[in-house]
């Protein structure tokens, strides 16, 4: 009994010896022959309109390589005062981002539909996918390593340094004062104040009717739309600057009109010389035309095929003519122009004594004064218009994050488990077949002397 | 069996009684194998063991480490430079430099030559459906009957412009036996930073070119003369222009994100600057003939005319020249020789030279046009300088042109910040490919697969342990009926 008492025991230590073999092999192999990379992940969504489509809120084509733009690693670091330990270049190198994709995308856009295909399942095909998540992993393989919760408050950083970098990239609005840089100086005579503000105004009415085409339906709290400053841009326009515009023009009003009229008669000269030899150009061209030898395209049948060969002459002949068209409209948009000067000078000698008269000039003035007061105020309308919009569909809540999560060498890892079973396995089975071997020659000793 | 914790032994007695000399008992059989039911029991267990082990440890040597693959889209058309039609792009194709690039922006474990990367990449172009769907027809055809095969050579191959990156694994020369392997992720991230490099080189060639070239920040207006100055200042901002036009025509929805403007505001700008600043001063200045040194600037005004002229007569006998061949060229002929039902027509066919010289004409023409301006304006300064020179409003004009300079400079200023901010937008990086990130086909370890084949090991072993058990007993019955009748 003591005997067999024995060999239960023995079984028992190679199993027990096996066990701590198999832990301390997972051990050495996890944490120094293949230690797992130790980072810390979290993943992006987003959640606007379009971002399927691969579009940016602005309509433009999305990347999420903003999220690797220096200033916000820059400014990562620093909210982590970890300046003297990392650099920029360093983060960027260790940041991994990934798009998550359907597992089998790669077959599905080399799949095709076969004309033969009874099955219509198969006719998956897919052209473009554009991921709406994005995992974003950051490694800690940083010269100077980093602590987990250093490397959990960078990537939190680097998320929320994102989401304010991307509102502030896809907010809709415009900085006025580069252009007021412009025409600030200088006294500039009554015709060339209109301009400036005929394209103030249309630069106000273009935004409005991007904006207003992206979303049709906003409206603000006090029931403004975008709809509503066009509509404002168009009578301002339509009102104010067409009539200061046709008064001034027809009333020959100028600070210096004899200036005006040199500039008009200067345009008129400049036209005229292209026109005439644009004039040549074209009929040159015509010439050439018609003198072109074209060849025309070969049909011939096999069996039940017809194959067409294309002559050389198609792309050539279309380029003549794509010529043709360019100067015949060029010369006359010059007609046009030269009409429109030639009409200005007939107007300041037409009436060249109106607009002397001090009272008449106060009057235009005042006038233009006046419009330019509202192009101001519908600017700064737009401008909030614009940040309610940006309120509405730029927000940093279109990107969401999962919480960031340390993914490690620690030994409670899914992975080092999975590590421990895979190194347990084969020695406890060894360990095992040895018991069981000794088994059998145990029992076959033990029958051989019962027979002996 | 010790089934029992104090060792008491459990015996299964099998009823020796109707037995038969000569014949093998199937219950005698199964009272062998209870008799060595210790023995065959370990080996049941080792077999079960090993059943269970083996496919495990075959599967997890077995396992190399994956190829990747990703999918390149590309997302532009090139300009063939003879026609200017849109063409094609060439195919995906990997630099060193883009490999480099790659190589060292990916944390590797181990490290990969470039040559060993290189040979591990297969870039394969997508057929069109329409050409696959042909090819298939083809396919049947061919099998129905083989006098048709003839006719392979009549489809024309369409490709899309979408390739399949496929970087398999294992970097080494064919012949060295020792390769290395990295992990999945590893190779993923080597292959999208492949990709990566390559988006960036594209963007990089492909839109720097068109950057306007416009330096109005160094102009001294000193060193020339009014009209000197603001001719540069007008051509500068004509490139300008030039190149928003060109944006606001290739990215109609783009808006900085700093300024809010579009390339077409931009444009506006300029054409307004030129209307009410430049244009403005400078009939001013022309009409009255205003100059800083009357002498210097119509000898300059002279020696420009006389390369315009000599330039312009030269564009003239090239014209001539070229017109003459025109006009004398004929189509060339050939014959088509075709299936039975030809009607055998020789075909006129016009010839690569002839079209290259047709469009190197019309280039002509249109240098001929700005030349002639270019003379027009300059007979018409000489005349105006000539007669009316005026140094009196030096002053005041001076002013204005500082004033003029100072909004060229602030445009040109707008422009090209813009233009920076556009190259490194996302609007153009993105602009040229649209790509899947890199994928690979891991089976792991812990798969179903692998586990159903553990437990159909596991099963195979307890038969075969169960079978060699059975076929002992039976031999040791057969041995003791031998002894018995012999």
């Amino acid at each position: 009994m003591a005997k067999n008492a024995n060999i239960r025991l023995g079984r028992w230590v190679i199993l027990i010896i096996a066990i701590i073999l198999g832990l301390v092999l997972s051990l050495v192999n996890f944490l120094f022959i293949h230690p797992s990379k130790e980072y810390v992940g979290t993943s992006l969504e987003l959640l606007y309109d379009g971002a399927a489509e691969g579009l940016a809120p602005n309509g433009g084509s999305f990347s999420i390589d903003g999220i690797r733009n220096e200033a916000l690693l820059q400014a990562a670091i620093e909210e982590n005062s970890l300046s003297d330990k990392i650099s920029v270049e360093e983060l960027s190198q260790n940041m991994v981002v990934r798009g998550s994709y359907p597992a089998n995308i790669i077959d599905q856009i080399k799949s095709w539909t076969s004309l033969f295909a009874s099955d219509p399942t198969r006719e998956i095909t897919v052209e473009e996918y554009y991921p709406t998540t994005y995992k974003v992993s950051l490694y800690n393989s940083f010269s100077n390593k980093l602590s987990s919760a250093q490397l959990k408050g960078l990537l939190n950083s680097i998320v929320s340094g994102y989401k304010q970098f991307y509102k502030d990239q896809y907010s809709a609005g415009m900085d006025w004062a580069a252009m007021k840089d412009l025409w600030k100086t200088g006294t500039y005579d009554y015709s060339q104040a209109i301009t400036t503000l005929s394209l103030h105004l249309e630069m106000i009415r273009k935004y409005s009717k991007e904006l207003y085409d992206a979303e049709p339906t906003f409206v603000t709290a006090d029931g403004s739309t975008f709809s509503s400053i066009m509509l404002r841009a168009d009578t301002i326009a339509s009102n104010d600057i067409q009539s200061l515009s046709a008064n001034i023009t027809i009333n020959a009003l100028s600070k210096d009109i004899a200036r005006l009229r040199s500039q008009y008669n200067y345009e008129i000269e400049q036209l005229t010389y292209r026109l005439s030899s644009l004039k040549t150009e074209q009929e040159n061209i015509n010439a050439l035309i018609d003198g072109y030898e074209k060849d025309s395209d070969i049909y011939y049948s096999s069996g039940d095929s017809v194959i067409t060969v294309k002559g050389n002459s198609k792309e050539t002949y279309e380029a003549l003519v794509e010529k043709k068209t360019a100067i015949a409209n060029e010369i006359s948009e010059i007609t046009i122009s030269i009409d429109d000067y030639r009409n200005k000078v007939n107007d300041l000698d037409a009436s060249a004594e109106a607009g002397t008269s001090s009272a008449y000039r106060e009057r235009i003035e005042s006038a233009i004064a006046a419009a330019r007061e509202k192009i101001e105020e519908l600017s700064a309308d737009f401008d909030k218009m614009a940040a309610a919009y940006n309120d509405e569909f730029v927000k940093t809540t279109d990107v969401s994050n999962t919480e960031v999560k340390y993914h490690g060498s620690s030994l409670l890892s899914t992975s080092y488990i999975k590590a421990i079973i895979k190194s347990e396995a084969p020695v406890c089975a060894v360990a095992l077949v040895i018991i069981a071997a000794i088994g059998i020659v145990r029992e076959t000793k033990a029958e051989k002397r019962r027979k002996a | 069996m010790e089934f029992n914790d104090n060792g008491q032994k459990v015996e299964v007695i099998v009823n020796h009684q109707g037995e038969v000399n000569g014949e093998i008992s199937v219950v005698s059989v199964f009272s062998n194998m209870a008799k060595k039911k210790k023995v065959y029991l370990h080996l049941l267990a080792i077999l079960l063991i090993i059943g269970l082990a083996l496919p495990m440890l075959i599967a997890e040597i077995g396992t190399k480490a994956p190829d990747t693959q990703a999918a390149v889209m590309l997302r532009f058309m090139d300009i063939d430079p003879e026609s200017g039609k849109e063409v094609n792009p060439q195919p995906v194709s990997f630099t060193s430099y883009v490999l480099q690039e790659a190589l060292s922006n990916t944390q590797l474990s181990s490290d990969i030559s470039l040559t060993n990367l290189e040979s591990n990449i297969k870039i394969e172009q997508l057929l069109t459906t329409e050409t696959r769907q042909r090819l298939e027809i083809l396919d049947k055809e061919i099998a129905a009957s083989a006098t048709r095969v003839s006719q392979a050579t009549s489809i024309k191959l369409d490709y899309e412009n979408t390739f399949i990156i496929s970087l398999s694994n294992g970097f080494g020369s064919p012949e060295s036996r020792n390769k290395t392997y990295l992990s999945t992720s590893e190779i993923q991230d080597l292959l999208n930073n492949i990709i990566k490099a390559y988006n960036s080189q594209l963007y990089k060639t492909r839109s720097d070119f068109a950057f306007p070239e416009s330096d109005l920040a160094s102009l001294q207006y000193n060193d020339l003369d009014f009209l000197e100055n603001l001719d540069i200042i007008k051509s500068s901002l004509a490139s300008l222009k030039n190149y928003c036009d060109s944006n606001a025509e290739l990215y109609p929805d783009y808006r900085s994100a700093s300024t809010g403007m579009s390339f077409h505001d931009l444009s506006d700008i300029i054409s307004t600057v030129n209307d009410i600043d430049i244009s403005y001063l400078y009939s001013y200045i022309m009409y009255n003939g205003i100059t800083l040194d009357q002498a210097t600037l119509i000898n300059k005004y002279n020696y420009t005319l006389r390369t315009a002229r000599l330039d312009l007569a030269d564009v003239n006998s090239r014209i001539e020249g070229n017109k003459k061949i025109i006009d004398e060229y004929q189509n060339q002929v050939i014959s088509v020789i075709g299936g039975e039902e030809q009607s055998g027509n020789p075909v006129s066919i016009t010839t690569d030279n002839y079209n290259k010289l047709v469009l190197t004409q019309t280039e002509l023409f249109e240098k001929k046009t700005s030349l002639e301006s270019q003379i027009s304006d300059l007979e018409n300064k000489i005349k105006v300088f000539g007669e009316t020179a005026s140094t009196t409003e030096v002053e005041t004009v001076r002013q204005e042109y500082e004033r003029v300079y100072n909004d060229a400079v602030s445009v040109q200023d707008l422009v090209l910040a813009q233009g920076d901010e556009l190259l490194n937008s996302d609007t153009v990086k993105n602009s040229y490919i649209v790509s899947t990130t890199a994928q690979s086909k891991t089976v792991s370890f812990f798969s179903s697969k692998n586990i159903k084949r553990a437990v159909i090991g596991g099963v195979a072993g307890v038969i075969v342990a169960v079978c060699i058990w059975f076929i002992a007993s039976l031999a040791t019955e057969m041995r003791k009926k031998g002894r018995e009748n012999g």
